[in-house]
């Protein structure tokens, strides 16, 4: 096992999982509370447009992808502002657009789009030095950001009306919300993929939310979880040859389950 | 500074309903408003008008002379029902601790503590929100709207579900406060109403106000449309003055 440290590929992708763990764990723990899996899922399910651009311009298409989830993430926060009753369906269109449009700025793409699987899938392994780099500048500003608003994002999570009241910006703080997730969506890509992210970005916060008495420590051990699922997928698709982001999320949701069933007994036991 | 509560002319609509229609009203500092009114007659939509939550269709709300959109950081604010998520991880003194949010002055914790005393939930500070029964939770939100020490008090019937001993002393704690803060006061206990407001007004869509704690036959009829000594227990005339005589 020491041996594979040896390797460049492989010491990257650890580092890798152990700093996406930390975004994921926190903006992952706000998106559990405040119950916005679909506003996440419309967010990380357009980057796919980006990806496509990326490749029929050829530049990197984290790049498309990064400017495509942050464009979701602007626009749904308008949206909230506007108490539109068809949010969930218009957030629907956008997950849908972006989809398509990623598959179509593909099909006039000449050649073959080899790793595109990875973007969908993930692969960690064939993560870039400079990619590790990019999550790390990510992983800073989630963490500045946070600390700075914590109690603000706090109360507009818990208790949004409440908020208002108390003339707090609610508006401009979920917009900065949206675009934490936007941002740690770009770090998961690699990691497990546009289709995955999704599970990754909550399943932890649901495991850590069985235990968890504050919002903090619901980002500690959300973060923890999130380590332990990515970290022992990665050793498990190495030695059994599989792909790694399948490993991961199979992983969390065996986790999740083995969590439910313990905590549900333990509950059961003593009530 | 000043911090009385006007409106002008306000009117409130969800969809094509009106809801309120030309409500003028002027509440002095440190006055205590008690508000009633039937089911749906538009009180919780005035309460949310008052901490701004709500834009008025037309009309004006201002503190002191300035717009309510500046001025939130003076209202505390007590709704009728819980708006929280109950499953969030987060203890009793972190939510009455968030009421302080925004606000000016630096109370310390010893008075957030003393908050949690008297509404008689010290001993629940640590517990979790949600394992909280309904009449707990509303002593936590009633706390949470104190510690930010406002001007102006907006409650939203506070002691519906809460039992009348702790009910007791909720009332006289506002009354206590309202030597330097001015309460506003939704409840449908006209008995409790009527024993420790100053002034009362009868809100259904319209609101029916005069300047005394009396409520009149004229007054109910016009706002509840229907008969009065249902309300009034078969004393049809003043016997809302008379209850506080008997006190
Ligand atoms: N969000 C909303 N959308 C549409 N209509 C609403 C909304 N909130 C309230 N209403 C309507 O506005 C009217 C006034 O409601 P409000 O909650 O202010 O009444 P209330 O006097 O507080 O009643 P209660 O005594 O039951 O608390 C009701 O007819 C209600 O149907
Ligand atoms: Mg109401």
């Amino acid at each position: 096992m020491i041996d594979l440290f040896q390797y460049d590929f492989f010491v990257n992708a650890f580092i890798a999982s152990i700093l996406a763990s930390i975004a994921c764990g926190i903006i992952g723990s706000y998106v559990v509370v405040k119950r916005i899996v679909f506003i996440s899922g419309g967010i990380s399910h357009s980057a796919y447009g980006g990806i496509g651009l990326g490749y029929f311009l050829g530049i990197n298409p984290l790049f498309g992808a990064l400017i495509f989830s942050l464009s979701a993430a602007g626009i749904i926060s308008f949206l909230r502002t506007r108490h539109n009753t068809n949010e969930d369906t218009i957030i629907g269109m956008l997950w849908a657009f972006g989809m398509s449009l990623g598959v179509l700025f593909i099909s006039f793409t000449p050649g073959y789009a080899g790793d595109l699987m990875s973007y969908l899938f993930g692969n960690i392994l064939t993560v870039p030095l400079q990619e590790i780099y990019i999550i790390l500048a990510i992983d800073v500003i989630i963490i500045l950001i946070v600390a700075l608003f914590f109690n603000q994002f706090l109360a507009i999570t818990f208790d949004e009306e409440y908020a208002r009241t108390l003339g707090l910006k609610v508006d401009l703080l979920y917009f900065i919300l949206f675009m934490l997730i936007a941002l740690t969506v770009i770090v998961l890509i690699k990691l497990v993929g546009i289709i995955l992210l999704i599970a990754l970005l909550t399943i932890p916060a649901a495991i850590a939310k069985h235990y968890a008495v504050s919002l903090k420590q619901l980002m500690f051990y959300s973060v923890a979880a999130s380590i332990i699922f990515t970290i022992s997928g990665l050793f498990i698709s190495y030695y059994l040859n599989l792909p790694t982001g399948s490993s991961i999320i199979l992983l969390s949701i065996l986790g999740y389950i083995l969590s439910y069933l313990y905590i549900t007994f333990k509950n059961k036991r003593y009530a | 500074m000043s911090f009385y509560v006007e409106l002008n002319n306000v009117s409130v609509k969800y969809g094509d309903s009106l809801i309120l229609e030309d409500i003028n009203l002027r509440v002095a500092e440190n006055e205590f408003l008690g508000i009633i009114g039937p089911n749906g007659g538009g009180k919780t939509t005035l309460l949310k008008v008052l901490s701004g939550l709500i834009k008025p269709k037309s009309g004006s709300v201002t503190i002191g002379g300035k717009k309510i959109e500046t001025q939130k950081s003076l209202v505390g604010y007590v709704p009728q029902f819980t708006s929280f998520n109950n499953d969030f991880p987060i203890n009793v003194l972190e939510v009455v601790k968030m009421g302080r949010l925004g606000k000016m002055g630096n109370e310390n914790d010893d008075q957030i503590l003393k908050c949690l005393e008297t509404m008689q939930i010290l001993n629940l500070r640590d517990e979790q929100i949600g394992n909280l029964s309904g009449g707990q939770k509303q002593r936590v939100l009633i706390a949470r709207a104190l510690v930010g020490g406002p001007k102006i008090l907006l409650l939203d019937e506070p002691t519906a579900s809460i039992d009348s001993k702790t009910g007791k002393s909720v009332y006289e704690l506002l009354n206590k406060l309202n030597e330097t803060t001015t309460i506003i006061l939704v409840s449908h206990d006209i008995g409790a109403i009527s024993r420790h407001v100053k002034k009362i007004g009868c809100l259904n869509k319209k609101l029916v106000y005069h300047d005394t704690k009396e409520i009149t036959k004229e007054m109910l009829e016009s706002t509840y449309q229907c008969p009065v000594d249902l309300i009034a227990h078969g004393i049809p005339h003043r016997v809302l003055e008379h209850h506080h005589q008997s006190i």
